[in-house]
């Protein structure tokens, strides 16, 4: 009787992470709250730097460039694969520094965790919301996978919209109309336009 | 080396004239006797036929069980007894509405004798595994437009209103980049349709599945079966299903029938069609020829009176010997209606001819039974002799058809030889008439003997070179009437690849099935070997790979169950009008998004129902989810995750697997049919299936008569001289018939009327006509010389053949096609044996002095 119990407490046990995939994304909302506190004092490279570090931290960023380049990702060689991971890296942190580098009482509220219920592999949801005084929240529901012992975010869902879906869409425009080298150029200066907006957000912060 | 008319009676039925003479006397004046014994033998022949005689109008029941072909459909059908003797309705739907459509028909069908209503491909397993039966690029692509119509999706999921809808659109104007232009443009368009149309009368619901999906599921081809409980309910499920389909209103797909009962059903009530009004037409064309020919009211009353009493009695007789009537030999009652009525019709006219001269009644009736009587007895007994040469041929149809038949014309004589003469009491005296056979017909055939023969010669050498032309239509389906919707579902059907034309093989195992199917679909004539395994989709894993990406980029946040709540007026017309506002403010909107400001502009000026226009637009939103959520949840497909009833098609109960061998050509066309039988058979000698039992069926119906009528050639190839001790007589008394035979035969090889199942059972009425009217003639020149088309026996061999001219011509117009054909090929039979008895036969009797 006893042995399978335990059998099952282990199977039950085995996929899971040590901590609970919320933690993962509250790591994540806590570097964007910090951002988001450090308004224009915050330099962009300090912001670039606080932030890259939480992507590195809270996401699968190969997973999700898989994921996101789909049967694309297999017409890359080694190499280009290697600088389309960093380049969306890089892309989802310009991003988060562009949109969270205000602060105005915003804060995020984790509002449930629970399986998904359309994958085979164990991945779960987490559920948030950014609150704000003087605006509708915003949802946040994130996708995530195990990965030793925690949980890295493969999608996040902001107000019911796919941002691997968005991503999808976007590329294999590019890579249909263009072709995957020229994915990787048009990626890069988006990264440097994106780059260039933060600087001068720091910059126009710092003067004004 | 005399004349014929000059010839001694001393050949056998000569002295039995005698015999035949002294029965037709003692039968005319025992007439009370004989009337008393006919009454009593015809009330036992009804009580015969109705505990005895039952039609069973299964096809297959004509072929002997024993043939390999025959055995190896009835280890199929005892293998899957669904798939066979099924009603099938077929209608173009989608699933929804199929499965609304099933359910319905389930309500209306809940009494009718039905074990099960059946319809696999409906089953809720294709719902959620339904992605892995798409090709991986056409699966692939479904991903990509998913993943382009997510972000709409998803947002108004999070608030399914009419409001959330707008706050959607006015995003979508932010950020015009978000998605491709053209979706944009196509979403916008339908719902500028839908709003414009949610006041109108005729709505148009916001299509999601279209707009999300990039095609909407169009509506396909719907099978749904329905299987009898057993054999005996059959009839009554059919009338069930008809008409639970009848009670079907307007908004249901038109739905019809096909299926073996239904097409049985078709192509009996076909035959029937017409069959009482051609019946009764027949009978008084009949009657009125009779009354011509015999040019008295009571002489055909008479003719007329024995035919019946003759016919009830080879039924009777048929009910004791055999118990049953197939498709074929039921066909006996025309063999019995045309050879008899020329017994009666030879002996009334002859008694006629002896009464104008001036006989009493009595001794008229004695002459003329010895006068025809001995021609009567040789007619009689050659033809049976023919037709009971049928008996031991393996196509059981025609072996019944032969022992019926041939008791039938004995009885036929029987009643020729004593009733007739007892109902003669009551012919009344006779009048001349002035029909005659014009002299030129009497004496030209003969006094032109050699233009006559040359051109006889002429005519049977260009039949003979047009011969090989005559083809055999293998394919029963062509025989059916072309108006059912049964014959028109398998016309549309037999081109595709869900042609009802298959193969089917039986394999004991998996492991066999699968070579078995493997080596059979690399046949040329095979485009597809189906099984179990081939149901099952191919390359699951990469399959399974795009749908788990799928749902985490797309499914992951949409909710399965989505509610639409009450519409909320003041909210949703305050987005409507901010949307609207939007649109206006633009400098050059694109035309979908100013139709669609137009709309809401007008839809606002003159509000319909809030809840109209929400069920308008978000209406299809939940079932989209539903169904998009229940696909991404595909798991492998093993056969065991099968739906049962589709696994149920492919392993019997047993645990055999079943083969089915789809035709790389279409079928319908003859050639195509055979080599793929042929080759079929070849590759997989137990292979059974349609194409199959066709080929065969024909082949064994072609040996069967061919059989037949070479065992009745040798038949009365030694009757005649040996009735009629005379080769020479033999050879004319036969020539009718064997000149008669091949020009029909050339006649319809070169206006192309193929021999099929249907009119080949016209072949052994022509035989015993052609026969009949070869004897009859040779008989009246041997014994009163002159013209044999002089005196009576020339008028009732063209009364007896016009007769059963008129009785059978009409079916020419049968609805159904193989009637028909058997009425053309009688008719064209019937003439060109008259023509051979009239023209040929009096050119080659001998000069006279």
């Amino acid at each position: 009787m006893r042995l399978p119990i335990c059998l099952c407490l282990l199977l039950f046990m085995m996929p899971a992470a040590a901590e609970p995939a919320s933690a993962s994304v509250e790591r994540l909302h806590a570097a964007l709250l910090e951002s988001m506190r450090g308004g224009v004092q915050m330099s962009c490279a300090q912001r670039l730097q606080l932030l890259d570090a939480a992507v590195g931290d809270s996401f699968d960023v190969a997973g999700l460039a898989r994921l996101v380049l789909r049967r694309h990702w297999a017409s890359l060689d080694r190499r280009q694969q290697a600088t389309f991971v960093e380049l969306l890296r890089r892309n989802i942190g310009l991003n988060y520094a562009q949109h969270f580098a205000r602060h105005a009482g915003e804060r995020f509220e984790t509002t449930g965790e629970t399986a998904v219920e359309t994958a085979a592999d164990g991945q779960r949801r987490v559920s948030a919301r950014l609150l704000a005084a003087d605006a509708e929240p915003v949802s946040f529901d994130y996708v995530l996978t195990p990965s030793g012992d925690s949980w890295r975010i493969v999608n996040v869902f902001a107000d019911g919209v796919s941002d691997v879906a968005l991503r999808r869409s976007q590329y294999d425009s590019v890579v249909g109309r263009q072709g995957v080298a020229a994915l990787l150029e048009q990626a890069a200066a988006q990264n440097e336009d994106l780059l260039r907006r933060c600087n001068q957000a720091s910059r126009t912060g710092e003067s004004g | 080396m005399q004349a014929s008319a000059r010839r001694p009676a001393t050949a056998p039925v000569d002295r039995w004239a005698t015999a035949t003479a002294a029965l037709v006397r003692a039968s005319f004046d025992g007439a009370g006797t004989v009337l008393a014994a006919y009454a009593l033998l015809l009330t036992l022949a009804v009580a015969a036929i109705a505990t005895h005689l039952r039609v069973d109008a299964d096809p297959a029941a004509l072929m002997a069980d024993e043939l390999p072909w025959r055995r190896a459909a009835l280890e199929h059908e005892r293998a899957f007894p669904d798939l066979h003797r099924q009603i099938v309705a077929v209608f173009d739907a989608d699933t929804e509405d199929a499965r609304r459509l099933l359910a319905e028909l389930h309500g209306w069908l809940a009494d009718a004798p039905l074990r099960a209503i059946v319809a696999p491909q409906l089953d809720s397993f294709f719902e959620r595994h339904g992605l892995l039966y798409l090709d991986l690029p056409q699966l692939e692509a479904l991903a990509a437009d998913l993943d382009a119509a997510q972000p709409l999706l998803g947002r108004i999921a999070r608030d399914p209103t009419v409001a959330g809808l707008c706050r959607t659109l006015l995003a979508l104007l932010d950020h015009a980049d978000a998605l491709p232009p053209e979706r944009v443009e196509r979403f916008v368009d339908a719902m500028a349709r839908s709003v414009a149309s949610a006041a109108g009368e005729r709505q148009t619901a916001l299509e999601w599945t279209q707009l999300a999906m990039g095609t909407a599921e169009s509506p396909r081809r719907q099978f749904i079966s329905f299987l009898p409980r057993d054999r005996s309910s059959e009839d009554e499920a059919l009338r069930a299903v008809r008409a639970a389909v009848a009670q079907l209103g307007a908004q249901w797909p038109k739905v019809r029938l096909t299926g073996e009962i239904t097409e049985w059903d078709d192509e009996l009530s076909a035959a029937a069609d017409g069959a009482l009004l051609s019946a009764a037409l027949s009978l008084a064309l009949v009657t009125l020829l009779l009354r011509v020919g015999l040019h008295s009211w009571r002489l055909a009353a008479i003719a007329l009176a024995a035919l019946v009493c003759g016919l009830m009695l080879t039924a009777a007789a048929a009910a004791l010997a055999v118990g049953r009537l197939n498709l074929i030999s039921i066909a006996f009652a025309a063999l019995y209606i045309g050879l008899a009525i020329d017994f009666s019709v030879h002996l009334l006219l002859r008694w006629r001819e002896l009464r104008l001269s001036g006989a009493d009644a009595r001794d008229a009736a004695a002459a003329a039974g010895r006068d025809v009587g001995g021609a009567l007895l040789l007619c009689a007994l050659t033809t049976a002799a023919g037709f009971y040469a049928f008996v031991p041929t393996a196509f059981r149809g025609v072996s019944e058809l032969g022992l019926i038949s041939g008791t039938g014309i004995l009885i036929g004589l029987l009643t020729s030889l004593t009733l007739l003469p007892a109902l003669l009491r009551c012919a009344g005296p006779m009048q001349a008439d002035a029909l005659q056979m014009p002299a030129v017909l009497l004496d030209w055939p003969h006094r032109r003997r050699a233009a006559v023969l040359a051109a006889a010669a002429a005519c049977a050498a260009a039949a003979a070179l047009a011969l090989p032309l005559l083809r055999f239509d293998y394919n029963p389906m062509h025989l059916r009437p072309p108006d059912t919707d049964s014959q028109r579902i398998y016309e549309e059907l037999v081109h595709g690849a869900d042609t009802p034309l298959t193969a089917v093989v039986l394999a004991a195992d998996a492991a066999a099935t699968q070579e078995q199917a493997e080596r059979l679909g690399q046949l040329p004539v095979v485009r597809e070997a189906r099984w179990l395994g081939s149901l099952l989709p191919q390359d699951q894993d990469a399959k399974l790979e795009v749908i788990a990406d799928l749902a985490l980029s797309a499914g992951a946040a949409l909710p399965a169950a989505l509610k639409l709540g009450a519409a909320d007026v003041s909210r949703d017309r305050a987005a409507l009008q901010a949307l609207a506002e939007r649109i206006g403010a633009m400098d050059a909107p694109p035309p979908a998004w100013q139709r669609l400001g137009e709309a809401i502009d007008r839809w606002l000026a003159a509000p319909g129902d809030a809840n109209v226009l929400r069920d308008q637009l978000l209406g299809g939103l939940p079932g989209l989810l539903a169904r998009l959520h229940a696909s991404l949840q595909a798991q492998p497909v093993t056969a065991d995750a099968l739906p049962a009833d589709l696994r149920a098609q492919w392993r019997s109960a047993d645990g055999r697997y079943r083969i089915e061998l789809v035709p790389a050509q279409n079928l319908d066309d003859d050639e195509a049919l055979r080599r793929f039988a042929d080759t079929v058979a070849a590759a997989a000698p137990d292979a059974s299936g349609a194409p199959l039992e066709y080929v065969a069926g024909a082949r064994t119906v072609q040996r069967a008569f061919a059989q037949a009528f070479i065992a009745a050639a040798v038949a009365i190839a030694v009757l005649l001289p040996l009735l009629l001790r005379s080769f020479a007589d033999s050879l004319r008394a036969a020539a009718p018939l064997a000149l008669g035979a091949l020009l029909t035969a050339g006649l319809c090889a070169a206006i192309d009327l193929p021999l099929n199942f249907a009119n080949i059972i016209a072949l052994p009425l022509l035989l015993g006509a052609g026969l009949d009217n070869g004897v009859h003639l040779i008989w009246r020149a041997r014994h009163a010389g002159g013209s044999p088309l002089a005196g009576s026996t020339g008028r009732a061999v063209l009364v007896a053949v016009l007769t059963t001219l008129s009785s059978f011509a009409s079916l020419a117009f049968s609805p159904h096609r193989g009637m028909a054909s058997l009425g053309l090929m009688l008719t064209l039979g019937l003439s060109i044996m008259l023509a051979c008895s009239f023209l040929v036969l009096p050119a080659l009797l001998k000069p006279r002095p």
